[in-house]
């Protein structure tokens, strides 16, 4: 593979070095409440690849009372198709509450006012298709002392059985999130979510919808 | 190799040979630069210099770094050589990577300018290459690393070549004062910092407070404003990619704290050869109390102009005469473009004292007419570089200088590319009958630099011919200068000026959103690049290859 030969040539050695492979990685963890009860959240992503072809991979999740809550994975290549935007397919992987598996396609970048979007479908391993819309923006209160407003939306565009769900959806998260910067690659945060999300909080039941307030502190931490 | 010819003028070491110079000596490293002087009275026209390259401990303040070091020290020995000689430098590799070192802004064989990939393969590890070129020019140069990041770590130093004939500047004393960005970052570990986040080391970025500040002064302005760069994606705060949050701003090798000082004796005439050996850093330049005469630029000289302050982009060098005063004392002051900080060091009769330390100017922002496609290209495009502050920016300096803080900054002069004129003519004087285009490009938030959208990786050489009369054109379309370095040819920069005295130039600054016109003559055959001189804009493709290929018949090698 190109990428691993790059890969193997180590350190940049003359100009044709110049499409070399970097590496990003974040991890947040946090503790949570969630409607009076304790909820522990971890959710990271990273890439690694040249300017142009990347892996970009991701995995967040939930548990509480020392048993998993929601778990997903992901992993996607990704190409840059033109300026600030890649284009991305790949594999997404549900292990709680429903092991699932999705075929994975759409596009990332950062459009127009800041925003870090992603924009992505999913074939569920039993033909239903679902649809996820995502955008964050930071704002500088300070320079160290940084408030992100995101949001995400999961969409379902049939019934889908296997999660017990009828289609429409599924799931809002509305997130504020301010972090203080100690360093680029160091930071605590302070989290306060909405969500608004059918069937999860109770299990086996469909078309149940829910709303609930999230409070959480946690760390960034960038590698 | 001894040291029989000594100029009495100058005050610099000397050294009978190139190893390990300033270390053996117990020199702090670029307290003073040791310097190779080396024509002997046998073979006066032939000048043998060793220059060895060795890692080694380099302290800046309290922070160290393990850097690959030319001669033992950052920087490295000043080279000293004569229009007119012929120059052999045997240069020895002792870092376990490939190395090299580029002679910057010397017109010589291609096969001599040092550049992996284009002249030879490098220097392999524990193998010495021998270099041989005619000195064929006079000025102040630099020569640095051309291999991965070796330069940012500490690999350059300065060069003056002393003219053949009467030097057309008259001073009594000189001083290389060679500037430059450091970090004990790897500098590979600063680039996937940028990889990234662009705005990894950017701790100037607009707040929210300001934003509402904004809205209270003029609603309308300030919500156009953010909504144009926020459409654009752009950040007016972006003046460099890396700042002095992680940079410490070097004289000579020295901190501001350690504060390098140059000796003087009241009534002479000091020539200060200012060279940019910055990685990623511009500087605005100044003397407080002292007016810089300008009389050379890229090691050519220009008619003098006089000037309060300048400045030198990456890979640039000017030369400035001053004439200190008996019984003061002068602070060198370089305050990086974006002002995150500054180099320093002091002008004075004795060591150990030390000058007032001048506040520190407002940071400019970028402007809508900086914004690529905002403005047409015509016009004064040269002389916005100087006065890119925004008026909020400018207003402060006004104050400032109302508050009396240094009597003479109201009227502060600041040099500007059209007040550079070529002393003598330029040889070439033909219009130009081929055209090259260039557009600089990149992606600031991906991290990666292009010419014409694309990588050097990607790129096809751009082929000229000796004795072609060239018009080079730069587009500048992003939001940074590029300081564009063209190798083994000058630059006839087209400043307004005559074209028989355009300036002559290694490397011109392409400010954002502008064109900057060159014409050029190749004498030397050869593959030659041309990048921009910010390391990881050219690490990351900033590049371009001109094949340059011997002249077809007679008439076209004219050059008149």
């Amino acid at each position: 593979m190109a990428l691993l030969s790059v890969l193997l040539a180590g350190s940049a050695e003359g100009q044709e070095m110049d499409n070399g492979v970097f590496h990003f990685s974040q991890l947040e963890v946090d503790a949570s409440r969630i409607e009076g009860s304790a909820l522990n959240r971890w959710d990271g992503s990273g890439w690694i690849g040249t300017d142009f072809d990347r892996v970009w991979w991701s995995t967040e999740g939930e548990y509480a009372d020392g048993s998993l809550g929601s778990v997903e994975a992901m992993a996607l290549y990704g190409h840059y198709f033109r300026r600030f935007w890649d284009v991305v397919v790949g594999y997404r992987q549900d292990i709680e509450p429903t092991a699932q598996g999705y075929l994975a396609f759409g596009l990332a970048g950062l459009a127009p006012y800041w925003f870090e979007v992603g924009a992505f479908g999913f074939i569920s391993q039993e033909g239903q298709p679902s649809v996820r819309l995502e955008a964050d923006t930071d704002l500088f209160l300070t320079q160290r002392f940084i408030l992100t407003l995101g949001g995400e939306l999961d969409w379902l565009l049939t019934d889908d059985d296997r999660l017990d769900l009828d289609r429409g959806i599924a799931e809002v998260e509305l997130g504020l999130r301010t972090r203080y910067e100690i360093r680029r690659k160091f930071a605590p945060y302070f989290d306060l979510s909405w969500i608004r999300e059918r069937g999860r909080l109770e299990a086996g039941v469909g078309s149940v919808t829910e709303s609930a307030l999230r409070v959480g502190i946690g760390l960034r931490l960038v590698y | 190799m001894s040291d029989s010819r000594s100029l009495p003028r100058r005050d610099f070491v000397r050294i009978a040979s190139g190893v390990s110079l300033g270390a053996g000596l117990g020199l702090r490293p670029g307290d003073l630069f040791a310097s190779i002087d080396t024509p002997s009275e046998d073979a006066p026209n032939v000048v043998e210099v060793s220059l060895s390259i060795d890692r080694g401990g380099f302290n800046v303040d309290d922070r160290h770094s393990d850097a690959p070091m030319i001669g033992g020290s950052v920087p490295g020995p000043l080279l000293r050589l004569r229009e007119g000689q012929d120059a052999v430098i045997h240069v020895t590799n002792n870092l376990d990577e490939v190395s090299s070192i580029h002679w910057h802004g010397l017109l010589l064989p291609f096969d001599q300018d040092g550049v992996p990939g284009f002249s030879f393969d490098g220097i392999p590890p524990g193998e010495t290459f021998t270099y041989r070129f005619p000195v064929r020019q006079a000025g102040s140069y630099w020569y640095h690393s051309h291999s991965g990041t070796q330069e940012q770590e500490g690999m350059y130093a300065p060069i003056v070549i002393e003219p053949a004939g009467e030097d057309p500047v008259r001073y009594d004393r000189d001083y290389s004062i060679v500037l430059s960005d450091w970090t004990d970052e790897d500098p590979m570990t600063v680039l996937r910092n940028l990889k990234g986040n662009g705005a990894y080391y950017n701790y100037a970025k607009r707040t929210l407070p300001q934003f509402i500040g904004g809205l209270f002064d003029d609603a309308g302005k300030t919500v156009r404003d953010r909504t144009m760069w926020g459409e654009m994606r752009m950040d007016p705060t972006d003046i460099a990619d890396v700042t002095g949050s992680t940079y410490t701003y070097l004289l000579n090798g020295t901190s501001p704290a350690a504060n390098w000082t140059g000796l003087f004796k009241p009534g002479e005439r000091v020539r200060l050869r200012f060279v940019n050996a910055a990685a990623m850093s511009f500087f605005d330049v100044k003397i407080p109390g002292l007016r810089l005469t300008v009389v050379q630029a890229d090691g050519q000289d220009v008619e003098p102009v006089r000037v309060d302050e300048f400045r030198i982009g990456v890979a640039e060098t000017y030369d400035v005469v001053v004439e200190p005063e008996a019984g003061e004392v002068y602070t060198i002051f370089a305050q990086s473009m974006d002002r995150s900080g500054f180099a320093r060091g002091t002008l004075a009769e004795t060591e150990g004292v030390e000058g007032d330390i001048p506040a520190i100017d407002p940071r400019p922002v970028r402007t809508m007419a900086d914004m690529p496609g905002m403005e047409d290209h015509s016009g004064h495009d040269m002389d916005r570089m100087a006065d890119d502050h925004d008026m909020s920016a400018m207003e402060m300096e006004m104050d400032h200088a109302a508050m009396g803080h240094s009597g003479d900054t109201m009227d502060l002069r600041r040099l500007t590319y059209e007040d550079l004129q070529a002393l003598e003519p330029n040889p070439d004087t033909r219009e130009p009958t081929r055209d090259v285009e260039i557009r600089l490009t990149g992606d600031m938030e991906r991290y990666f630099w292009t010419l014409n959208g694309q990588k050097f990786s990607e790129s096809d050489p751009i082929p000229l011919t000796v004795g072609e009369r060239v018009r080079l054109r730069m587009t500048n379309e992003t939001m940074m200068e590029h300081p564009m370095h063209l190798h083994g040819v000058f630059m006839e920069l087209q400043n307004g000026a005559h074209p028989a005295f355009a300036p002559r130039k290694h490397t011109v600054i392409v400010p954002p959103n502008q064109t900057v016109e060159v014409h050029l003559t190749y004498e030397d055959s050869g593959p030659w690049a041309f990048h921009c001189h910010l390391l990881f804009h050219m690490m990351t493709g900033m590049f371009a290859r001109f094949e340059v290929a011997p002249a077809m018949n007679a008439d076209e090698s004219v050059s008149p």
